[in-house]
């Protein structure tokens, strides 16, 4: 029905051109499934859920410039802030914090079950906040109580109270309590510098860096810092967000004058700037495949076209023997599909040897099923169609002409 | 005779003016990512400080946590403890040394009523400029003295200079910092140093420098990663006397030849703290010339080196696509060449005219890989914008400029090879039959 033995019979004698194309679809295959999941694995990065309210939030940094002041004077500077900036009537609410969502700084404690067994703790992101922090970050609590103001200690440098109490994200919780729900893990005790008790289990919400796999442990303790810098994590009512930072620009260092806002940034320009090298990966990644496809459809028109143009004679005899066009079409179509088959089977081949490099020594995404087989039947077919141009453009020469010469 | 060549490359080239031109434009697009992106990748990992590279080493001890039991030679801390730092300062191994930390300050301008502001510092040891080829403005740098005293001395960078004293001599004065009054010893002039090695950060080098001592006794806000695999003992002693790091430790030594007789230094050191209770892991410790460290911080980020693999796949492609257009090409002018055969044109001349034509046609598309090129370091450079160094890593600089003109020339004509060969190889005879 498709002649294929003859196909390849006269295949087996022109094979340079051949070869030259399934060796460049096999390379193209390699490349662009690793590609694929390149740019699907950033794009995963980039979109992760934050878990708060993008929009209506920002954070201030202020810096007390004196440098002699007392725990007591810059815990009652951090108050009344606190309070200022709660009162303010289009503010929701309002923490002060550490490890701010997308701020690309924070702190990592490692926590464990049994500090004296060998096995070493699960490192998870820290935060301090009072009773404001998860009401503020939109943070769910799916277990247990949040802290009491009462609980709310001072963090003061190099140390000050251990707190007793702590409040586990839902992965961490899941992570150290493998087999019990987490409603159980309530009343717990962990380990960090100290002993703590678990007393909620909280929603997921975004750390300051780029997500991996782990980053979402987060754990939270009831402090609040006197250090003369000092981050205030702010939500906002809807629109509102840059009406209050103005405002706050303007009346914090009222409170207290001798001090610098080092910093104002919204949350939306944080996760721009943290995702800045993500989203030119995804750029500089898809350009490069849309370049490889461009060059790849050029050669295989262009080589096509001399391959077809050196064979004018034989189509031109066998249109003259009675073959249709659509004979012919079918004829050269068949061939080249079997010669692109051919370059993708081993482009399959080395793209998971590329991948298995990958994956080995730099830590690269595995390649997945189903979005492979696409982008191989994506592949094959623009490969096609880039046959059908010039073997249209063949099969439109008249027979008599392409008999009389070559 | 090239004259010739040249004519009849220029008349076959116009032939088919499309598809020359995706020819030069497949090369082109091949040349133009490869060179993007190994302009990136050499960028990163350009040394900015060669003449150094012999002497300089970035010192690593492994006090890491005994529990982690790893034969990874990359489990051992970056950075030093504060016990180790300054037990290695006072030791005499090393013929320049200095340990540092990164800290921030407020200035008080004593001139007129300029506001406070912050400024970024770095704590040293007075060899510190000595060894990174600091350059002086004015002034130089502070004496050993002040180093064990803790005395209150400054070196301010040249851009400090003159936003507080407008490109004055300053060398003498005051500045308040934190609220102490610093002597100023030094000016540096304007210093380049991208990446700035000594914590490979592509910020510029900071705006003021401090003695080390001086700036741990006045209890600096430091800037940089700690990292505790034990808890700190309570209060700035504590932490001082605790297994923290974060410190950087730099020597510099006579030549390379010293190389081993410091590390073993560091080794028995090392075994020397084991008799404390400390340094409970196997001996892992390390020194790295400059262009080793960067190979060695760099290597956990291995997006670059995947960039480098696809661009260069990418490359092979476009070449083996150019091969193959070529071949069809050449071969579909048989009977052109088989009447210049019949007429006297040797094989060696046909090789040559298919060899220039590529050649014209490679050079046109070096060419277009370097605009290419231009454009996707721009590109970048507009999608990494408020990134430290995005301007750093996107300079095309005259060898990179030569490496890819160069690369479109020797691409095409290797390229060119074989097609050559084959199309000059039919007999006339053959060929002539047909016509």
């Amino acid at each position: 029905m498709f002649e294929i033995g003859p196909i390849l019979r006269s295949l087996s004698r022109r094979t340079t051109i051949a070869v030259l194309i399934a060796t460049q679809g096999a390379v193209v295959i390699a490349i662009l499934l690793n590609l694929y999941v390149g740019i699907s694995w950033q794009f995963e990065i980039v979109n992760q859920p934050s878990g708060i309210d993008d929009e209506n939030m920002f954070y201030i940094n202020v810096l007390i410039a004196e440098q002699n002041l007392s725990v007591e004077e810059i815990s009652s500077v951090v108050d009344t802030d606190l309070d200022h900036i709660r009162k303010h009537p289009e503010v929701v609410n309002a923490v002060q914090t550490i490890s701010v969502p997308y701020s690309a700084s924070g702190w990592n404690y490692s926590v464990e079950i049994d500090p004296s067994d060998d096995i070493s703790g699960t490192p998870s992101l820290y935060r301090m906040i009072d009773e404001h922090g998860l009401d503020t970050m939109g943070i769910q609590l799916l277990a247990g109580r949040n802290f009491l103001p009462e609980e709310v200690t001072w963090y003061v440098p190099y140390g000050g109270t251990a707190p007793q109490l702590v409040l586990l994200s839902e992965q961490l919780a899941e992570h150290l309590f493998p087999d019990i729900p987490v409603n159980e893990v309530v009343g717990k005790q962990v380990h960090m510098t100290n002993s703590l008790t678990v007393i909620g289990v909280v929603s997921t919400c975004h750390g300051p860096w780029q997500n991996r796999s782990g980053i979402n442990r987060a754990s939270y303790v009831p402090y609040k810092q006197a250090l003369e810098s000092s981050t205030y994590l702010v939500r906002t009512s809807p629109g509102s967000r840059d009406k209050v930072i103005r405002e706050l620009e303007q009346s914090l260092p009222n409170i207290y004058s001798d001090r610098l806002v080092r910093e104002v940034v919204t949350i939306e320009e944080a996760l721009k700037r943290l995702y800045t090298s993500a989203i030119a990966s995804i750029w500089l990644l898809g350009v490069t495949s849309a370049a490889l496809i461009f060059v790849v459809v050029c050669g295989l028109t262009g080589m096509v076209t001399f391959a077809i143009r050196r064979r004018l004679a034989h189509i031109g005899i066998r249109r003259a023997l009675g073959a249709t066009k659509f004979d012919i079409m079918r004829n050269l179509l068949v061939e080249y599909a079997l010669v692109i088959g051919m370059g993708l089977v081993l482009g399959v081949i080395l793209a998971v040897l590329l991948n298995m490099f990958l994956v080995a020594n730099l830590d690269y995404e595995k390649l997945s099923f189903v979005p492979s087989v696409v982008v191989v039947a994506v592949t094959a077919a623009i490969s096609l169609l880039a046959v059908v141009l010039p073997a249209s453009q063949a099969n439109s020469v008249d027979p008599a002409q392409a008999t009389r010469t070559t | 005779m090239l004259g010739y060549d040249s004519f009849l490359a220029s008349k076959a080239i116009r032939q088919h003016p499309i598809l020359s031109f995706l020819m030069a434009l497949a090369i082109a697009l091949g040349i133009g990512t490869f060179m993007t992106i190994m302009t990136i990748s050499y960028s990163i990992g350009k040394n900015p400080l060669p003449q150094k590279n012999d002497f300089l080493y970035r010192v690593q001890l492994d006090a890491g946590n005994p529990d982690r039991q790893s034969n990874d030679p990359r489990s051992r801390p970056d950075q030093l403890t504060y016990t180790d730092a300054t037990a290695l300062m006072r030791s005499t191994a090393a013929w320049r040394q200095t340990a540092m930390f990164g800290v921030q300050g407020v200035v008080r301008p004593v001139r007129e009523a300029l506001h406070p502001f912050e400024v970024s510092g770095r704590a040293v040891y007075s060899d510190f400029f000595e060894m990174f080829d600091a350059p002086f403005k004015y002034g130089g740098t502070w004496s050993t003295s002040s180093d064990e005293n803790g005395e209150q001395v400054v070196v301010l960078s040249s851009s400090t200079n003159d936003r507080l004293f407008g490109d004055q001599n300053s060398v003498g004065e005051h500045i308040s910092l934190n609220d102490e009054l610093y002597r100023i010893v030094g000016v540096l002039d304007k210093w380049d140093l991208v990446p700035r090695i000594y914590d490979l950060s592509f910020s510029p080098p900071e705006e003021t420098f401090l003695p080390f001592s001086t700036a741990v006794e006045l209890e600096f806000r430091r800037v940089g990663s700690t990292n505790c695999w034990q808890p700190s003992p309570p209060g700035r002693d504590g932490f001082l006397a605790s297994e923290c790091v974060w410190i950087q430790f730099w020597a510099e030594l006579e030549d390379s030849s010293k190389r081993d007789t410091y590390l073993s230094f560091l080794d028995s050191y090392a075994m020397e703290q084991k008799q404390f209770g400390r340094f409970q892991r196997p001996l892992n410790n390390a020194i790295h010339t400059i262009d080793e460290w960067i190979d060695y911080s760099r290597e956990e980020d291995g997006g670059l080196t995947i960039f480098a693999i696809i661009a260069l796949l990418f490359f092979i492609v476009c070449l083996i696509n150019t091969v193959g257009l070529l071949l069809a090409k050449f071969l579909s002018r048989t009977r052109e060449l088989a009447i210049h055969r019949a007429l006297g044109a040797s094989r060696r001349a046909l090789f040559w005219r298919f060899l220039v034509e590529a050649g014209c046609i490679g050079f046109a598309g070096g060419l277009l890989g370097l605009a290419f090129t231009w454009l996707g370091l721009v590109g970048i450079r507009v999608l990494l914008r408020g990134q430290d160094g995005a301007l750093h890593l996107t300079q095309l600089d005259p060898l990179l400029t030569a490496v890819t003109i160069l690369l479109g020339i020797v691409a095409s004509i290797l390229t060119a090879l074989y097609p050559a060969w084959r199309g000059s190889r039919d007999t006339p005879g053959v060929l002539l039959k047909g016509l």
